[in-house]
């Protein structure tokens, strides 16, 4: 094996310095167009990934506002109530005219009564089913918030 | 071809003379970063997927390019690396644990329809396919392209020691593999 001083030269000499590999017919030729094609198409969907992240991100924001609105409802739930009975409830000159609603004007046994009488029922067979059902009948909803 | 790398250097980064400037860039050296990637990956379509990588990567870049080196040695290095990353990615997509990069070389010199080598030829390939892969790399633009230890050392960023160091127990190796395997 010879050596200099520039480097170590391979025992085989330049035997093996042929190349043994080949490339298929008018591959260079060919290759620039090839090329700029590749570079098209990756324009185009860089292009097309900067659309669909903007259109992520803007959905991504409108749901968060949504969550926001479901939340404040849960934990809020008498601020959505129809603004005509809360205005209603809140109004103290009706409050006074109707007197509160007639329920509140009734006593235990006057309601007891009335439930008995119109379910034709005795006064102490009367379940928590039949009292929910008188109420519901005969208050309205504007009562039934006031009184809450 | 003769380029003026520093007026196609300038021309890469203007924006009306881009496109013709990359044309150039593309045919002065097209085929030695071929036959730079072609020996590191051994397989044709490999080879050309990667040599299209790194012509995209240089003209989505150019821009960055600092030009603290020379446009040759900066496509080079591209090559190298991107080379490098793919025969990562075959290691890791491989079932077995030792040798993995070897066995991906070793199968694609046998399919390969390319390769026109004897049996010399082929078993000195398969030498190489038994360094590791910096080495082998060292080896090629060695013994394969001639190239000096200096510039060899601008494109791997190694040491010319280092690179001597390398190449010679590259070309230990091989032999001991060529008599290992004498028919």
């Amino acid at each position: 094996m010879k050596t200099t001083n520039e480097n170590i030269e391979f025992g085989l000499g330049d035997r093996y310095k042929r190349n043994p590999f080949k490339v298929p017919e008018d591959y260079f030729e060919g290759f620039e167009a090839r090329l700029n094609n590749r570079i098209k198409v990756q324009q185009r969907l860089k292009s097309k990934s900067l659309f669909i992240t903007y259109g992520k991100s803007i959905v991504a924001i409108a749901a968060m506002l949504v969550l926001a609105l479901v939340l404040t409802t849960i934990q809020f739930p008498n601020q959505f109530k129809s603004s005509e009975t809360i205005a209603l409830a809140e109004n103290e000159e009706l409050n006074n005219s109707i007197g509160q609603g007639f329920m509140s004007n009734l006593s235990d046994d006057q309601i007891l009564a009335g439930i008995a009488e119109s379910d034709q029922m005795e006064p102490n067979k009367i379940t928590t089913d039949n009292l929910t059902n008188y109420i519901a009948d005969n208050s309205s909803d504007y009562e039934i918030i006031s009184n809450n | 071809m003769h380029v003026n790398e520093t007026d196609l250097i300038a021309q890469l980064k203007g924006e009306k003379s881009r496109e013709q400037a990359f044309k150039v860039l593309v045919n002065t050296y097209q085929q030695r970063l071929y036959w730079h990637i072609r020996k590191i990956v051994i397989n044709h379509d490999d080879t050309d997927d990667i040599l299209q990588n790194v012509y995209v990567k240089v003209w989505n870049n150019v821009g960055n390019f600092r030009e603290d080196s020379s446009l040759f040695t900066w496509l080079f290095r591209i090559a190298t690396n991107e080379s490098l990353n793919h025969l990562q990615k075959q290691k890791r997509h491989s079932t077995s644990s030792i040798n993995d990069t070897s066995n991906y070389l070793v199968e694609n010199l046998e399919t390969d329809v390319y390769f026109e080598g004897d049996t010399l030829e082929k078993k000195l390939q398969e030498a190489l396919i038994q360094l590791p892969n910096k080495q082998r790399i060292v080896f090629n633009m060695k013994y394969f392209d001639e190239m000096k230890y200096e510039d060899i050392s601008k494109i791997l960023n190694t040491s010319v020691g280092a690179l001597k160091a390398s190449y010679h127990f590259a070309v230990k190796k091989i032999e001991d593999y060529l008599k290992e395997h004498q028919d």
